[in-house]
C-alpha cells in the first residue's frame, strides 16, 4: 500500500498542506446530537457519519467553499459551504412527510440544480430485493424492456436506447445500446446513487439525451482508517439465482480505497404455470477499484470496473418464416441445476465484456472548482448462434475528455465546459450487423443557475459537433445541433413549482445509419438508413409540489415535441429467412403525460408511510396518428412501509409491501399487439441482526400473476398468443455481514 | 490485514471461475426439412475440438444415406446452416 501512495505522490507532484483538524456537531431542534448521521463532502466524493453524540471530526484539507450535505433519516437534508476557519455546527429540523427521491430539495447532485432542473434521486444499495434496474422503475414514468432479469433496460417515458444516454461515474456509457436486447451494460455493485433527469435537460453530460440521462454514481470514499466493508449473499428462487459481493473500504493519509466484486448466476426462470423459460439464464462477474489522493487544493480518482456478462436470448425462432410456434417449444417442464447453469452450449447467447478506466481531477481556488475528466470504454459484444464461433463480434470502444469550471459569485453558479468523445465499431467477423465506424464528438456548453431566498431560475446552451466516418459505404458527414434549457423555480410557503424548457437534438447512430445484417437477438434482418437526418427534441416539463407534517403531493404535467423521430418499421420482404426492417424518420412525434406522488403519513402512526404515485403517458406519430411502439402502459404504483422502532424489536426494521397496478395497452403502433392490464405485488421484510448482519427476505409476485408486460421483449415473440408472462411468485433472501 | 488476504483470495476466487478446460465434444445433428415444412433432426454422431468447429464452420458430407424413422435422410452435402450442435429451444429434443 506504501507503494502505491509512493506512486500518487510521484506521478502527481502534489504538496500536501494539511491543517489542524476542525469538530463538528450535527442537533437537532432540542439540541441533542443526531447520531449516524452522514456528513457527505460532495465535491470530493468522501462521507463520513457523526458519533452517538452527533460529534464527527472534519477531515484534514478540505477544500474552503466546498458542498457539505448533511442528511439524516427523519429530518430535512442540509447543505452548506465549507469554511475551515469553522467548526460545522448543524441543526436539523424534523422532516414527517419525505417524498423519496422525487421532490424538490435541497441536495447535492452531479446533474445539476435539483431545485431548478428535473432531476430524481434513487438510492442503489446492494440488499435490495430488486435488480438495479427494477429498482430504478419504482420511479414513475420510468420503466424497463426486457425478458427476466437477464436483460434489462430502462425506459423513460416512453423513449430508451440512444435516447437514454448512461453515465457512469462520469464516463458515457457506449454499449452497442440501440437495441432492446442489449442491457445497461453493468450491476449495482458499488453503486450508492443513479440520478436521472426525464426528458432533454441535460446539458452538462448530453446533447444527445432526448429521452432523459441516468447517471449513476459510485459509492463515497470513506474517512475511516479502520477497513471496513461487507460480504453479502443473495438468492431468489425464480431464477435460482445466486449472487455473492463483497466490499471494501479504507483510507489514510488522505489516501482513499474502494474495492468491490460481484459474482452471480442465474438459471432459466420460472413462470407462474411451473414452466421454464428456456435460456432465460446468465450469468455475470463483476469487479471495481477506485483509489483516490487529495490534499487541500486538489483531488485526483482513478477507478477500474470490469464486468462480464453471459446472458441467454431466451424465445429465439431460428427460422421465423415458418410462421407461428407451439408454446411450449419455448419452455421446459424442469430445471436441473446441474445442467441448468450452463451456457456453454445453449444458443442464442450473448458474452459482454466491458473494461471501464476512468481518471478525475478536482482542483479547487477560492470559489471555483475545476474538473477534469478522462474515460476509457471498452465493450465487446459476441453473440453466438454456433457453439465454437460467434456470429458477431464487435468491440465498440469509447474514449472522452472533459473540462468543466464551476464558479460561484454571489448566488450565482456559472459551469462552463467542454467534452470530447471518440468512437470507434471494429468487427473480427466477416459477416456483421454494422459495419466498422467512428464518430468523433466535441461539444461546448455554459450552464448559469441563479438561486436567492425562495427565487431561481437556469439557463444553459451546449454547441456539439459530431463527425461520423464509414469506409465501407464512404461515408463521411458532420452533425452540428445547439440544446438549450431554462428553468425557473419559486417557492412560497409550503408551495413550491418549478417550469423547465428543454430542446435537445441527436445525431443518427451507426446502426441506424448502415445495419445490414441479421440481428438474431430480435430475430429480424435490419437495414439501415444513410439519409437520416438529426432529429430533434423539446419538452416543457412543470412540477408542483405542496406539503405539510403528515401529507405530501407532487404534480408533474409534461409535453415533448420530436421532429424527424428515428423509428424502425418492417417491410414485406424476407431476408435470410428474417423479415426485414428498415430504418425511416416521421416528420413529428408528441410524448405527453402526467406524473402524480403522494405521500400520507398520518399523525397517529408516524411510523407508517403510505406513498403512491400514477405515471400516464400518451405518444402519437403525427404523420399517422398511431402511437409509438413500445409505448409503456399507465401505472398506479402504491408502497405501504411500517418502520418499527427500533427499541422495542431491535431485529426487526420494517415490512414494505409494494403494489403495481399497470392499465391494458391499446393505444399500440401498427404491427404491435395491445396487452392487458394486471396487478403486481410484492413484499419484503427487513432484519438487523447483532448488529452487523442485514437480512431481508422478500416475495415477489405475491399473488403468482400471469402478466406480460407492455415493454417485454417476448410479447409477442413469432405468434405466442398473449405473449410469454414474466416470473411467478418467487421468494428471494438478501443477507450482509457488514464490519 | 487478515480481512485483505481474505478479500483478496475471494476475489481470486470470483475471477477463477473459467471454464478452464476447452476440450469440447458435442453430438450434433442434420436440421432436415421435410416436405411438410417439419423439421426432422437427424444425428450424425459426436464431434469435438476443431472437428466440431469444422463442421459448424463449414457444413458437412454426409457419406451415406441415414434411416431416420419413415424417412432416408440422403447422402450429400449439408451446409453450415443446417447443422446443428448447439441447444436450441424451439427444434432440439432437449428434455428438462
Amino acid at each position: 500500500m506504501k507503494f502505491l501512495k509512493i506512486l500518487f505522490y510521484l506521478f502527481f507532484l502534489n504538496i500536501c498542506v494539511l491543517f489542524a483538524q476542525n469538530n463538528g456537531v450535527i442537533l437537532d431542534t432540542n439540541g441533542n446530537g443526531i447520531s449516524n448521521a452522514t456528513i457527505f463532502f460532495a465535491d470530493i466524493n468522501l462521507e463520513l457519519f457523526s458519533n452517538e453524540d452527533g460529534t464527527f471530526i472534519i477531515p484534514n484539507a478540505i477544500p474552503n467553499n466546498s458542498f457539505v450535505e448533511i442528511n439524516k433519516s427523519g429530518y430535512i437534508s442540509q447543505v452548506i459551504q465549507f469554511n475551515s476557519s469553522k467548526n460545522i455546527e448543524i441543526t436539523l429540523e424534523s422532516l414527517h412527510v419525505q417524498l423519496d427521491e422525487i421532490e424538490i430539495i435541497e441536495s447535492t447532485n452531479q446533474l445539476g440544480n435539483t431545485k431548478l432542473v428535473s432531476i430524481e434521486k434513487k438510492v442503489l444499495n446492494d440488499l435490495s430485493t430488486f435488480s438495479l434496474v427494477e429498482n430504478i422503475t419504482q420511479l414513475s414514468g420510468v420503466n424497463w424492456i426486457g425478458s427476466g432479469q437477464g436483460i434489462q433496460k430502462i425506459v423513460v417515458r416512453g423513449l430508451s436506447g440512444m435516447r437514454v444516454v448512461t453515465y457512469l461515474n462520469g464516463m458515457r456509457i457506449e454499449n452497442q445500446q440501440w437495441a432492446n436486447d442489449h442491457g445497461i451494460g453493468f450491476t449495482e455493485l458499488g453503486l450508492s446513487e443513479v440520478e436521472l433527469i426525464k426528458g432533454s435537460s441535460a446539458l452538462k453530460y448530453g446533447g444527445e439525451a432526448v429521452g432523459g440521462l441516468l447517471y449513476f454514481k459510485d459509492a463515497p470514499f470513506l474517512e475511516s482508517e479502520k477497513l471496513s466493508g461487507f460480504v453479502s449473499t443473495k438468492f431468489d428462487n425464480s431464477h435460482f439465482l445466486s449472487g455473492n459481493k463483497f466490499g471494501l473500504k479504507w483510507s489514510k493519509n488522505n489516501f482513499y480505497f474502494n474495492m468491490y466484486g460481484q459474482y452471480t448466476i442465474a438459471t432459466d426462470y420460472r413462470l407462474p404455470d411451473n414452466t421454464y423459460l428456456y435460456n432465460s439464464r446468465f450469468r455475470n462477474q463483476g469487479f471495481k477499484l477506485s483509489v483516490s489522493y487529495r490534499s487541500d487544493k486538489i483531488q485526483h480518482i482513478l477507478r477500474y470496473q470490469h464486468n462480464a456478462e453471459q446472458l441467454g436470448i431466451p424465445a429465439h425462432v431460428c427460422d421465423p418464416t415458418l410462421g407461428d410456434i407451439e408454446f411450449t417449444q419455448i419452455l421446459s417442464n424442469e430445471i436441473s441445476l446441474s445442467d441448468d447453469y450452463d451456457l456453454s452450449v445453449i444458443r442464442p447467447i450473448q458474452n459482454v465484456s466491458n473494461h471501464l478506466f476512468i481518471y478525475e481531477s478536482n482542483y479547487f481556488i477560492n470559489n471555483n472548482k475545476f474538473s477534469f475528466h478522462i474515460g476509457h470504454f471498452i465493450n465487446n459484444l459476441k453473440e453466438y448462434e454456433k457453439v465454437t464461433f460467434p456470429a458477431f463480434d464487435m468491440d465498440l470502444v469509447s474514449t472522452q475528455f472533459r473540462l468543466n469550471l464551476r464558479k460561484k459569485i454571489k448566488d450565482y453558479t456559472i459551469n462552463i465546459g467542454s467534452q470530447a468523445t471518440r468512437n470507434s465499431n471494429t468487427n473480427f467477423t466477416t459477416d456483421y450487423l454494422i459495419p466498422d465506424g467512428t464518430s468523433n464528438d466535441i461539444g461546448l456548453y455554459s450552464i448559469l443557475d441563479y438561486e436567492k431566498n425562495n427565487l431561481g431560475f437556469n439557463a444553459g446552451a451546449r454547441l456539439d459537433f459530431k463527425e461520423i466516418t464509414c469506409d465501407a459505404y464512404n461515408f463521411e458527414n458532420t452533425f452540428s445541433s445547439l440544446s438549450s434549457s431554462l428553468g425557473l423555480y419559486y417557492k412560497y410557503s409550503d408551495h413550491v413549482i418549478r417550469l423547465t424548457y428543454s430542446g435537445a437534438f441527436r445525431s443518427p447512430h451507426l446502426s441506424e445509419l448502415f445495419s445490414d445484417g441479421v440481428h438474431h437477438g430480435t430475430n429480424r434482418y435490419e437495414l439501415g438508413n444513410p439519409n437520416l437526418d438529426i432529429e430533434k427534441g423539446r419538452q416543457l416539463d412543470l412540477k408542483y409540489q405542496w406539503s405539510n407534517q403528515h401529507f405530501g403531493i407532487i404534480l408533474n404535467p409534461f409535453l415533448q415535441y420530436i421532429r424527424d423521430y428515428i423509428s424502425i418499421e418492417p417491410l414485406d420482404s424476407i431476408i435470410q429467412n428474417n423479415r426485414v426492417f428498415e430504418y425511416t424518420q416521421y416528420n413529428q412525434v408528441k410524448l405527453s403525460g402526467f406524473e402524480m406522488h403522494l405521500h400520507y403519513h398520518p399523525h397517529f402512526m408516524h411510523n407508517l408511510h403510505l406513498e403512491q404515485s400514477y405515471s400516464f403517458v400518451e405518444t402519437k406519430n403525427q404523420d399517422t396518428s398511431r402511437s409509438l411502439a413500445l409505448t409503456p402502459s399507465n401505472k398506479i404504483k402504491t408502497k405501504i412501509r411500517f418502520d418499527f422502532n427500533q427499541n422495542s424489536l431491535a431485529f426487526l426494521k420494517s415490512i414494505s409491501f409494494y403494489h403495481t397496478y399497470s392499465f391494458e395497452q391499446k393505444n399500440v403502433s401498427q404491427f404491435e399487439l395491445p396487452t392487458d392490464e394486471y396487478n403486481l405485488v410484492n413484499f419484503d421484510v427487513s432484519l438487523l441482526l447483532f448488529k452487523k448482519i442485514d437480512l431481508i427476505f422478500g416475495v415477489a409476485n405475491l399473488l403468482n400473476e400471469e402478466y406480460v408486460p407492455h415493454l417485454s421483449r417476448i410479447k409477442d415473440v413469432a405468434g405466442v398468443p398473449g405473449g410469454i408472462p414474466n416470473p411467478g411468485r418467487s421468494f428471494n433472501i438478501n443477507l450482509r455481514y457488514t464490519f | 490485514m487478515k480481512k485483505f488476504l481474505l478479500l483478496f483470495t475471494l476475489t481470486a476466487f470470483l475471477f477463477s471461475c473459467s471454464d478452464g478446460d476447452d476440450h469440447q465434444c458435442i453430438e450434433c445433428h442434420i436440421a432436415f426439412m421435410l416436405d411438410t415444412g417439419v423439421e426432422l433432426p437427424t444425428d450424425i454422431g459426436e464431434f469435438c475440438d476443431e472437428a466440431l468447429t469444422d463442421i459448424e464452420m463449414n457444413g458437412y458430407n454426409l457419406l451415406e444415406d441415414i434411416q431416420n424413422g419413415d424417412t432416408v435422410v440422403p447422402a450429400g452435402f449439408y451446409s453450415a446452416d443446417m447443422i446443428h450442435c448447439e441447444e436450441h429451444a424451439n427444434h432440439d429434443d432437449h428434455d428438462h
